[in-house]
């Protein structure tokens, strides 16, 4: 069995995402339980000032494997490396992120390292030397806890579930050369979405209006807060159906099923075919004068108020925090 | 005109000196003698004409489809009623005033003008030889005159039928104010004038020779007018264009007979046909798939998938148009029109056909080859097949088919998807057509077969799957609401008298939760003894059957069925119609046999057995919305007019679409669940109930509840108008419980 708890961070335009975070506070809590040290796996090309941002959430060792064969990502290139990482140093943990790219990834690192992995976990914890990972199974209705019998032990972590925590480490850095090989793919283009709007899919907060905002040109209230928060806009049916939003904003059974950490509902009566659309949003702020509203069942935090009072003032309080 | 010397006839004593007052009657074939031999050669050739082509037509009918699950043959008294009713008394023709006439008119009228030829066949080989004329006196006077009444019944009927094709131009005589058409109509219509107008001609130059001789003939009212038009004739004139005439009507009417096959007048064959082999299953009875483990494919994705009976369908249809006029579908400005779904699915069988008969022909002859046929049958197809091919010649070419998806070219996506299920169609339709059992097959082999349908519907069969209802709340908050009601379920105490069959919206769905706790507070208050099942309750997977996902349906079904039988459960009770329908109609076929109740049914019984009074008013002017899984499927129309009409105050302002003329919600069908595009169709039923003037609109189901109270809000109505169910009303009209005052909204 391997020591060391290591974690591949995820970079994107020059700059860490939030999950790598995630995955350093991840894998410092369970090396201090283990006694062991993080190593951070950071793949790019120019990426080694990042690094220490790592070492701030905990890590003891960054490898740097910085290779232009390596921007952009591309499967073969970046699990090869991070392949060649692991193999060199024998980790007991490899943590991954269950993002888009997270999974992309480690779904090939767990063919080229032979071992068993636990898929979109929302807890881990040490037992008896090993790891146990919780997951959701069956679309949410239950969770299931997971033990690797294989080394190293791999596990993907659902973003914006694990908490990021400071704890400044060495984190020093070392400079891996790995032979790549004969690329197998190559990226001919990135299309990015030029919308610029935040799609209410992938959005972490997600702030909707329903008939209660009588009209389109009011959404510029939610917009505005939407803008501070980094949300997406999204609206009910009523709000669709009247033509105040495109079809694409529609959370509901029949529109875009979404889960975001915040769902802040202003103005929605709450029916159950719009309750199918977000119900499993982490947290759920209801805002609606109507007492008797279905919203406040499911609420977490429900205010009874003209939503035209409370979000501009909610507005203004989130201005105050962001300084 | 003095007597004239007529050549004696041949033999018979039918002669005109034979006849006088009191002794009143006709001489068949006057003038018109020696032309006898050549009408039976004409009529034999006629004949033959026809009877081939009704050969055609059945190679066609039995070239394509497979078998039907249901016995079309069997419980032959109940049949031919059905026949006789409808095609004989023509019942569901007559449901339309005008078009009902204008048939009547025709069809009647040709079958007195048949009978009076066959009377008149009779009297001359028959009864006169043998000596019994019974054609004669006072007879005679009743039966000419019945004989131009009908003729004029006839032609009044066709110039009804002229000017409505051709003038007045109904909507549903077309699609979307496009008419449909063809010569083949105007030819038929035509050739009926024809036979009646030379036949009153004929028989006005008859009269203008002989009126002297026969003044009786005045019976024969229309012929005897135009003969005294026909003053200045002289006899000669008359004779030779009597004779002329003669042998037009007589083509004419021959030639109706040889067309019959080949065009429109074919619905005199197939339609009949139609009402005899009409499904004698409970009303929207949906066959369900039997063999998952062993069939290769589910649902119809190609029109051999189709049963030749649904094929058939399309060949007694007369283009009516009926169907369309009702559709929610296609009042709404969708694709979809039951009419032109069926004659799409006709146009691709006809086009389908030749390569079908040529494969059969191909089996039929190799099955010969190896001995196993009779040597008869391989004389009379060979025979028969060189007839086809010679006539294939000279017949309209038919293209050769092009390999069309039936879903997709034939029927397009959104025709197939827009159906509510309703059955407006199917219980209006003249011609005992079943539409609803084609889409729901359809719709199998996209879902099942090409999982090719709706994001909408996949979250909503997801959820039926995880959770048991569509949209995914927890199964194990199934019996959440009755929670303070006192209401045990059957795990408590199964020694109860009903099961309370909730349903997903009646345990979910916040407004439905409230239905579900009046009726179950009624019911205490009536002292029934029910329970409920509530986490052990599942879904009735009706919405996931009529989207095409049936493996789901059953998987749902039997769970259901399991579950109750296991508690010994006997009698139901649901408050939703498509429930009643699902546990009642469908679920025998896996074993579940209930005596299943709706609501309605059971509140009118406590209302009328006076163990629930009703004391206070509820709302002065209430519309009720037939449901069409209540009404239509399950003929409950009047039980909750007769509840509304105990509450005190209350009147009840019909709706024009009513009854069985009732016009959807919009949800049924699976709809519920998707996404709709263009005019919503629970707009415009809202908006047909709100122009009633009533102050509530009474319902009898969860979806329509919902469609209704989203109606009135699209229409900025919802504080002045309300939908309520019936049990509510009920409960409110009971005045049992104090309206709660609404709570303080703290002021912060």
């Amino acid at each position: 069995m391997g020591k060391g708890v290591f974690f591949v961070a995820e970079q994107r335009d020059g700059a860490l995402r939030k999950v790598s975070f995630e995955l350093a506070s991840t894998a410092r809590k369970l090396a201090d339980q283990l006694g062991e040290e993080v190593g951070a796996v950071l793949c790019g090309s120019g990426v080694e000032a990042m690094a220490a941002e790592l070492a701030k959430y905990g890590a003891d060792k960054v490898f740097v494997v910085d290779n232009p064969a390596l921007e952009p990502y591309t499967t073969g290139a970046h699990a090869e490396a991070v392949a060649q990482v692991v193999k060199q140093n024998n980790p007991s943990i490899l943590l991954c992120a269950a993002s888009a790219q997270g999974k992309d990834l480690s779904a090939a690192l767990v063919g080229k390292l032979a071992t068993g992995m636990a898929t979109d976990c929302t807890d881990l914890r040490i037992e008896n030397g090993r790891l146990v990972a919780i997951r959701p199974m069956y679309a949410g209705k239950c969770y299931g806890e997971v033990v690797v019998s294989t080394d190293p032990q791999m596990a993907s972590l659902r973003p914006n579930v694990f908490p990021v925590v400071e704890n400044a480490k060495a984190g020093a850095v070392l400079k891996v050369d790995v032979a790549l090989g004969e690329a197998k793919t190559k990226v001919v283009e990135v299309i990015k979405d030029v919308g610029g709007k935040i799609d209410v899919t992938e959005a972490n907060i997600v702030i909707s209006g329903g008939r209660g905002m009588k009209g389109p040109e009011n959404f510029v209230i939610l917009e505005e807060l939407a803008a501070l928060l980094g949300a997406a806009v999204g609206a009910s049916r009523a709000a669709v159906d009247a033509g105040w939003r495109p079809q694409s904003d529609q959370v509901g059974q029949t529109g875009k099923v979404v889960s975001p950490n915040l769902y802040i509902a202003c103005g929605i009566s709450g029916a159950i075919q719009h309750l199918a659309g977000m119900s499993s949003s982490k947290y759920i702020v209801a805002i609606n004068k109507d007492p008797e509203a279905p919203i406040f069942q499911k609420a977490d935090y429900g205010v009874v108020d003209d939503l035209f009072k409370v979000v501009p003032e909610m507005t203004k309080e989130v201005k105050k925090l962001l300084g | 005109m003095g007597a004239v010397h007529r050549p004696p006839f041949h033999g018979g004593t039918m002669e005109l000196s034979h006849f006088s007052v009191g002794h009143e009657g006709r001489e068949v074939f006057w003038n018109a003698e020696h032309f006898e031999p050549f009408l039976f050669l004409f009529a034999f050739v006629a004949l033959v004409i026809f009877a081939y082509g009704i050969y055609r037509r059945w190679l066609m009918w039995a070239a394509i489809g497979k078998a039907e699950p249901e016995d079309r043959k069997d419980n032959v008294k109940v049949r031919i009623k059905n026949l006789l009713i409808n095609g004989l008394l023509q019942k569901k023709v007559l449901e339309d005033r005008f078009p009902g006439i204008m048939h009547a008119l025709i069809f009647f009228g040709f079958l007195l003008a048949f009978f009076g030829a066959a009377f008149d066949a009779s009297e001359f080989h028959i009864a006169e030889p043998l000596g019994f004329a019974f054609l004669t006196g006072k007879f005679y006077l009743f039966f000419s005159f019945l004989m131009d009444l009908a003729g004029l019944a006839i032609l009044i009927g066709v110039f009804m039928a002229l000017d409505r094709r051709y003038l007045s131009k109904p909507d549903r005589l077309g699609y979307r104010g496009k008419p449909d058409n063809t010569p083949d109509d105007a030819i038929a219509l035509l050739l009926i004038a024809g036979i009646v107008i030379t036949g009153f001609f004929i028989e006005a130059l008859r009269i203008s020779v002989t009126w002297k001789e026969t003044p009786w003939e005045i019976w024969s009212f229309v012929g005897w007018t135009l003969a005294s038009a026909m003053n200045g004739i002289s006899e000669p004139t008359a004779r030779a264009l009597h004779k002329g005439l003669w042998w037009v009507h007589t083509f004419i009417a021959l030639g109706f007979i040889a067309y019959i096959p080949f065009s429109r007048l074919l619905h005199i064959v197939t339609t009949p046909a139609n009402y005899f082999m009409a499904t004698l299953r409970p009303t929207g009875t949906i066959e369900p798939i039997r063999d998952f483990e062993n069939a290769e494919s589910f649902g119809v994705g190609s029109l051999e998938d189709f049963t030749w009976k649904q094929l058939f369908d399309s060949d007694a249809c007369t283009r009516c148009g009926r169907c369309q006029d009702g559709c929610p579908a296609y009042l709404t400005g969708k694709p979809l029109s039951p009419k032109k779904l069926i004659q799409d699915l006709k146009t691709y069988w006809i086009e389908k056909a030749p390569a079908a008969i040529a494969a059969k022909k191909e089996e039929l002859r190799a099955k010969i080859a190896q001995g196993t046929e009779k040597e008869k049958c391989q004389a009379a197809l060979a025979w028969l097949d060189k007839l086809d091919q010679t006539l294939d010649k000279y017949l309209p070419h038919r293209v050769e088919p092009v390999e069309k998806a039936l879903v997709g070219d034939v029927i397009n996506l959104d025709e197939l998807w827009a159906c509510t299920n309703c059955m407006y169609c199917m219980e209006n339709c003249s011609a005992s057509i079943e539409h609803v059992p084609k889409i729901i097959g359809m719709r199998q082999y996209k879902v099942l077969m090409e999982a090719d349908f709706a994001p909408e519907l996949q979250l909503t069969y997801r959820n039926m799957e995880n959770n048991s209802n569509p949209w995914g709340v927890g199964s194990h908050l199934r019996g959440e609401w009755a929670k303070d009601l006192g209401v045990k379920t059957l795990a408590e105490d199964p020694n109860v008298e009903y099961l309370f069959y909730v349903g997903c919206a009646g345990s979910f769905d916040d407004r439905g939760k409230k239905v579900s706790i009046a009726l179950a507070k009624i019911l205490q208050a009536a002292g029934v003894s029910f329970g409920i099942l509530g986490a052990e309750e599942g879904c009735c997977g009706d919405s996931a059957m009529r989207g095409g996902n049936e493996y789901l349906y059953q998987t749902l079904a039997q769970t259901n069925i399991e579950v109750m039988k296991g508690y010994g459960v006997k009698k139901i009770i649901t408050a939703c119609p498509h429930g009643y329908n699902a546990l009642k109609k469908d679920y025998p076929h896996f074993g579940g046999d209930f005596e299943v109740y709706h609501h309605t049914e059971i509140l009118a019984k406590l209302i009328a057995d006076r163990r629930i009074k009703l004391k206070k008013p509820v709302t002065e002017y209430a519309t009720y919305h037939d449901s069409c899984f209540l009404g239509r499927y399950n003929n409950i129309y009047y039980e909750p007019r007769r509840i509304l009409k105990e509450v005190p105050g209350l009147q009840i302002l019909e709706m024009e679409r009513n009854f069985r003329k009732s016009f959807c919600c919009g949800a049924g069908g699976a709809r519920m669940w998707m996404e709709e595009h263009g005019d919503r169709i629970n707009d415009a039923r809202a908006k047909q109930a709100i122009d009633t003037g009533a102050q509530t609109i009474a319902v009898a189901c969860p979806f329509c509840l919902t469609m209704m109270s989203d109606g009135l809000k699209t229409h900025g109505k919802e504080e002045t108008i309300v939908a309520l169910d019936i049990a509510e009303i009920v409960w409110k009209a009971m005045g049992l419980e104090e309206e709660k005052a609404p709570p303080e909204v703290c002021q912060t």
